[in-house]
Formats: structure tokens, C-alpha cells, sequence
């Protein structure tokens, strides 16, 4: 970027240097005339004192005032003439008037000096050659007729008239024409020759400061192209939505690495591939581009699946499209794939939860109208109980009203199932908790024949939770372990205080990627209940927290999905690991932060 | 169980329940008025005196939420047990306010219900003593 500006500066210069050059040009063929003619008039002042000298009668020449006047006047004028600007010698008009006032002082210094019977003609000749100075033939021809008229003037002042006798006179008036003639074209010549040189050496400038300007704007541009792919190819290559472009001829011109992230393959094996040869993953994107190819229209395929090659089936949405160059051409055809895990988790996630509530709703007025008819029943068989004497009799009616209590429990289990999702969380100590919870299952433990170890961390912070629903969880997470562990096993009750969970453990089990990343960043208090039991089989684990799944004779199978929902209600999580014959554990996270 | 002087209503649309209701506490010895709805049931109060009410919560015509506000403009000690076919109702705000006295859960311990309603009495009756 800066050596580019850096250039382009360097351009500016170069263009501004042309006209700048001309101007020095012009001004040095001024300063040449210039000199020229300063040293010409000198030496015509010069020549003029020496042949004043030089006549007899120099004190009475120099003594007329007219003459001193003249002289002055001369070298005062090639005095001034110096400190002239010198484009102000390239005006030719200006030029010729000098060279005529100079030939008519020139004449009539003589005159006054009364050398007019001298060699005159020859002084007209120099000046007609000077006068080619202003490269120009008509001021050169002005200044031979003004010399002939002067010449002729004075001839006729000193001999009284010219006669054709009087030829050697005769014959200087076309040589000065011829002289002027001669030098005028020569001096037009240098000046054509001058002017193409400067027109030469101008367009020449020109041309350079030209293609100067036009490599930089190729190099220009050159970068910009090359920028434009650059950002191109980071748009592809950014886009999470693979994009595979076909040529018309069908195979790949482009295959982006979202279209990588989907499908497993890889850009470099892609490029070129015919539709034909697409791997077996993606048959259906072939598919749909020849069609759109061959219709000339595009095609939008929802609910698809593409198998990765990862062997995961990955839901996506295809979309092709023709690809045409401006001027409308088809050149080829356009295939995006969009990646749809994420949103149709969102949309499970939302179906469940609707099912949720409207399963809540439906339990709780199922449950009031079963509950009804219970207490009626209870109450009856109870009173029946009371009343029979009857052994037999007796039992019947205490088997109603334990069947009552088994319905009833039941319909409570259907309820909180339903109603896990309203926590009452305060800051609570999970050790107190958890305290309180064994001491109510003493009774039950001593039977079992089960101990209880603990193992709790030291300096656990507070944990926000409901009291009593975590209790439900921790009730029937440690029923569960007593009842799959043999009499003489224990039960290791644990506590660990953790910075994020592991990503392997949080994989596909929370609720969406947003909640995952929580997971790997919260503080958490996690609380496990290891049992040294039976083990659960390997198929049943992931079905473990479906609602009404169970292995044991007795029990409605809500059990571990009510935990489960009321640790999610938390915004924690419930993990199971097992091994069959070996035991046990189940792990609640609980975020320490609400 | 000498319990004849002291008066309970139960206020039950379910007939099965009410009939249980008033055969427990009839043989307990008191004396048992029964509703099968609110608008009876204020009716009752407005005639008779109560010493206890026992109600459901919901009823056909009124639900207990608003038929006990309207119990407390003439009773405001009346001591009022509320059982109900719907979990958690101990939690309701409303019922909390109007000073309900405690709260069973259908299918109802029985043993459990009687107690109270004995202890509910006497500490009533304590203050008159």
C-alpha cells in the first residue's frame, strides 16, 4: 500500500513535468536571441565609435549634440534590452522593429559621420543576416526592402541618381534579396527543424509520462484483481453454506470448504470431478444440478439428507441455481447446501417442549379426575378395612386401598414429570442436603444392608437450587443405587467443585450448542452417587432418561426423566456412566452462578 | 365420641367423596352439614353455625379461591380446611392470605384429616376456655 501511493505520487510528477519543460525550452531560444542580439549591437556601437575615430573630422562629429544623443540613446536601448525578459525575444514582430531601428541608426550614424562613401551595402547584408534571428522570411524580406530603400536613399544623396550605367550599384539590390531570401529559408528551416525537434521531444514526454501512468494503472489494477480474488476466495472459503459450482460442461469449478464442513469432502479431490463421477454422498447434489442444467431452472430440495463421510447424516437444504455470465449466458450451475443440524435441534427442542406443556396440561386434568374417584375409593376400602371381620374379607379391602396408593403414586409421577420446569432456587448447602436425604433413608439402607461412604469436597460454595425438587433428584438417584446394590455393597455419595465440563461429556447431551458452550465455562458443584450394583446394559443407557422407560418390575419409568428435567431446569446436567456387573454412577452438574 | 355440638360443613361436588366425608365425621360424633357447591355451601353459613369447613377446591359453580374470600366477610376465625384433587395447592397465594388452616392432598389420609380437624377444634376452643 505505501510503496503503491508512493508511485502514484511519482506519476503526478512526471505528468506535471511536461508542460513545465516546454516553458524551459521556449525561454532558453529567448535568452538565445537575447545574446545574439546584445553582442550584434554592442559591436554595432562599437564599429560605429571606431569608424567615428576614425574619420578625419571625429571631434566635429562627436561634437554635433544630434550625434552624441544618437550614440547615448543606443546604448542606453541595448542596455535596457538586457534586463528584458527573455520570452520577450521570441515576439517576432518586436524583433523586426529592432532590427529596422537598428539598420536606420546604423545608416544615418554613418551619414552623420560622413562615411556613407564607404562599402554601405555590406552592413545591410549583416544586418539582413542577423534579422534571419527571427526566423522569419517576410520580417527578413521587410528589413532587405527597408536596407534597399536606405541604401538607394543614400546613394542618391551622395551621387544625385542611380543610372542603369550605373550597374555595380544596380546589381546589390537582388543580391540583397537574394541574401535575404537565402538567409530566410535557412533560418525557417532551422526553425522547422527546431519546432519538430520540440514537438519530437514533447510527444515524447508525453508518450512517457503515458506509459508511465499506464503501467502504474496496470500494476493498479493488477493488485486490485488480486485483492478481489483474495476476497473472493475468503468469502468461499467463510461461508459456513457449501457452495459447489458446476461448469456447463458438468464438472466442478468450485467446491468450498463449507461445502467440506457438510459432505467430508475435499476440495482438492472435487475440482474437475465430473457430475458423473461425484462420490456416492452426493448423488443427490449431482442430481439436482444436472436437472437444473437440463431444465434451466433452479431447484430447491428441503429436508434432505446428505450421509457425511463420517458416516453422520447431516440434514441439509439444497438449493441449485443456473449460473449465467453478464451478458445472460448459461455458463454453468450453482449448488448450496445448507447445514440444518443446528435449527432442526432448535425445532425438536421447541416440538418438546410443546409436548411438555401439553402433556403437563393433560396430566394435571387427568390426574384431578382420576384423583377424585381415589379418595372416594381409599377412603371406602379404608373404612371397609376397619369394619370387616372377616380375615379374607379384611385383605380384599386392603388390597383396594394399597392399589389406590400405587395409582396415586402413578399420577404424582405423571405430574412432576410435567411440572419440573417452575424451580424455586435459593443458595443451599448440597452437603446438608444431601445429609438430610440419607438420614430419611436410614431405614431403608439398614435393610438393604447398604453403607453409605461419602467423599464431599471441602469448601463447596452455595449452590442455587430448589430444595425440594433437588431433594426428588437426590431421593431417587439414591433409591435407584440401594436398590441395584447387593446387601454388603455401598454407595459413595461425592462432591466436586469444577471449572466447565469436559467437551466430551457435554457432547449431544445438553440442550442445543449455546447451552453446551455454557457448560465448558460455568463454575459448576457436581454431585455424583456411585453404586458398586448390577450395572445397566450398554443399550439401555441412552434410553434411560426417556419418560416411562424402565427395567425395574415395579415403577412407572419417570423416575430418572423427572431428575433429569428438574437438573435441565436448573440449567444443569445429569450424566449416567455404567458397567454391567461392575455398578453405577450418576453425576449431577449444577451451575454455581444462576 | 360425645362431638354433637360442634358443627362441620363439607363442601364437595363429588358425591362419592362427600358421602365419605359425612359418614367419618358423623361417626366421630359431630354433626355434618353438606354442600355440593359454593353457592349452598355460603348459603349454609349464612343459616347455620359453623364450627369447621372443609372444602374442595373446585367446584362446578365456584372455585375455592373465590368462594373462601367471600366466607371470611362474615367469619373471619372460621377455621377452613381445604382438600383438593390438585397438587401443590398449599402454595396458592390467595388461599394463603385468607388464612387457610391446612391443606390435603386427594386421595386424603383419613387418620391424617381427622386429627387435624380434632386439633384445629381444641385450639380454637382453647381461647374461649
Amino acid at each position: 500500500m505505501n510503496s503503491a501511493s508512493a508511485v502514484l505520487l511519482q506519476t503526478s510528477n512526471w505528468a506535471d513535468r511536461a508542460p513545465v519543460e516546454a516553458a524551459t525550452a521556449a525561454s532558453r531560444a529567448g535568452d538565445r536571441v537575447k545574446g545574439v542580439l546584445t553582442r550584434f549591437r554592442l559591436l554595432v556601437f562599437m564599429a560605429m565609435v571606431v569608424l567615428i575615430l576614425a574619420n578625419g573630422k571625429a571631434q566635429e562629429i562627436l561634437g554635433n549634440p544630434k550625434v552624441s544623443l544618437l550614440l547615448l540613446l543606443y546604448l542606453f536601448s541595448i542596455g535596457a534590452m538586457t534586463r528584458l525578459d527573455a520570452r520577450f525575444f521570441e515576439n517576432r514582430g518586436l524583433l523586426s522593429s529592432a532590427f529596422i531601428v537598428d539598420t536606420v541608426f546604423i545608416t544615418f550614424s554613418m551619414v552623420l559621420a560622413g562615411a556613407a562613401e564607404a562599402d554601405l551595402f555590406l552592413v545591410f547584408f549583416t544586418t539582413v543576416f542577423i534579422s534571419a534571428l527571427s526566423q522569419d522570411v517576410k520580417s527578413v524580406f521587410f528589413v532587405a526592402i527597408v536596407s534597399c530603400a536606405l541604401y538607394s536613399f543614400l546613394h542618391l544623396k551622395t551621387h544625385g541618381a542611380i543610372t542603369f550605367s550605373d550597374t555595380g550599384v544596380l546589381v546589390r539590390f537582388p543580391f540583397l534579396f537574394i541574401a535575404a531570401s537565402l538567409s530566410g529559408f535557412l533560418a525557417m528551416e532551422t526553425k522547422k527543424q527546431q519546432e519538430e525537434n520540440h514537438r519530437l521531444v514533447g510527444m515524447n514526454q508525453v508518450l512517457a509520462s503515458q506509459a508511465d501512468a499506464s503501467t502504474l494503472k496496470l500494476i493498479e489494477t493488477n493488485r486490485k484483481l488480486k485483492t478481489l480474488l483474495e476476497y473472493h476466495h475468503c468469502v468461499l472459503s467463510s461461508l459456513r453454506t457449501g457452495i459447489i459450482v458446476v461448469r456447463k460442461d458438468g464438472t466442478v469449478r468450485t467446491f468450498n470448504s463449507g461445502a467440506r464442513a457438510i459432505t467430508g469432502q475435499i476440495e482438492g479431490e472435487m475440482a474437475e470431478r465430473r457430475l458423473e463421477d461425484m462420490p456416492e454422498n452426493l448423488a443427490s447434489v449431482a442430481t439436482a444440478l444436472k436437472r437444473t442444467l437440463a431444465e434451466g431452472k433452479g431447484l430447491l430440495q428441503d429436508h434432505l439428507e446428505l450421509k457425511s463421510t463420517r458416516s453422520e447424516r447431516v440434514p441439509v437444504t439444497l438449493e441449485t441455481s443456473l449460473l449465467k455470465a453478464g451478458n445472460g449466458e448459461v455458463i454453468g450451475a450453482i449448488a448450496t447446501l445448507k447445514d440444518m443440524t443446528l435449527l432442526r435441534q432448535m425445532e425438536t427442542q421447541l416440538l418438546r417442549a410443546e409436548r411438555f406443556s401439553a402433556l403437563g396440561e393433560m396430566a394435571a386434568g387427568v390426574a384431578h379426575e382420576i384423583k377424585n374417584p381415589l379418595n372416594a375409593i381409599s377412603g371406602f376400602s379404608k373404612r371397609l378395612s376397619n369394619k370387616l371381620t372377616e380375615p379374607s374379607l379384611k385383605k380384599y379391602a386392603d388390597i383396594i386401598a394399597e392399589e389406590v396408593v400405587r395409582l396415586d403414586t402413578i399420577v404424582n409421577d405423571v405430574l412432576d414429570y410435567s411440572r419440573t420446569d417452575h424451580v424455586d432456587k435459593k443458595l443451599a448447602n448440597i452437603h446438608e442436603l444431601l445429609g438430610t436425604t440419607t438420614m430419611f433413608l436410614e431405614e431403608k439402607l439398614e435393610k438393604a444392608g447398604v453403607m453409605i461412604e461419602k467423599e464431599y469436597q471441602e469448601g463447596l460454595p452455595p449452590v442455587p437450587l430448589d430444595i425440594s425438587k433437588i431433594r426428588q433428584v437426590l431421593l431417587n438417584l439414591v433409591l435407584n443405587a440401594v436398590q441395584a446394590t447387593p446387601a454388603g455393597g455401598k454407595i459413595v455419595l461425592k462432591t466436586k467443585l469444577i471449572e466447565g465440563l469436559a467437551p466430551e461429556l457435554v457432547e449431544g447431551k445438553g440442550d442445543g450448542a449455546v447451552f453446551q458452550q455454557l457448560f465448558l465455562q460455568q463454575k459448576m458443584a457436581a454431585v455424583s452417587i456411585s453404586d458398586n450394583g448390577c450395572g445397566i446394559a450398554k443399550e439401555n443407557l441412552s434410553r434411560l432418561f426417556h419418560p416411562f422407560f424402565t427395567t425395574k418390575v415395579t415403577g412407572t419409568g419417570l423416575g430418572l426423566s423427572i431428575c433429569q428435567k428438574i437438573i435441565a431446569s436448573h440449567g444443569g446436567l445429569l450424566d449416567v456412566e455404567s458397567e454391567l456387573g461392575k455398578g453405577s454412577t450418576f453425576t449431577f452438574y449444577l451451575p454455581l452462578e444462576d | 365420641m360425645n362431638n354433637g355440638h360442634i358443627t362441620l360443613l363439607i363442601a364437595e361436588d363429588e358425591e362419592a367423596s362427600r358421602f365419605l366425608y359425612q359418614e367419618e365425621f358423623t361417626e366421630e360424633g359431630y354433626e355434618v352439614l353438606t354442600a355440593a357447591n359454593g353457592l349452598q355451601a355460603l348459603g349454609i353459613l349464612e343459616d347455620r353455625h359453623v364450627d369447621l369447613l372443609l372444602t374442595d377446591v373446585k367446584m362446578p359453580d365456584m372455585h375455592a379461591v373465590e368462594m373462601i374470600p367471600r366466607v371470611r366477610e362474615d367469619h373471619p376465625d372460621l377455621p377452613i380446611i381445604v382438600a383438593s384433587a390438585f397438587k401443590g395447592m398449599e402454595n396458592d397465594f390467595t388461599l394463603k392470605e385468607f388464612n387457610v388452616a391446612a391443606f390435603f392432598a386427594k386421595p386424603v389420609n383419613m387418620d391424617a384429616l381427622k386429627i387435624q380437624v380434632k386439633y384445629l377444634l381444641e385450639s380454637k376452643a382453647v381461647p374461649a376456655a
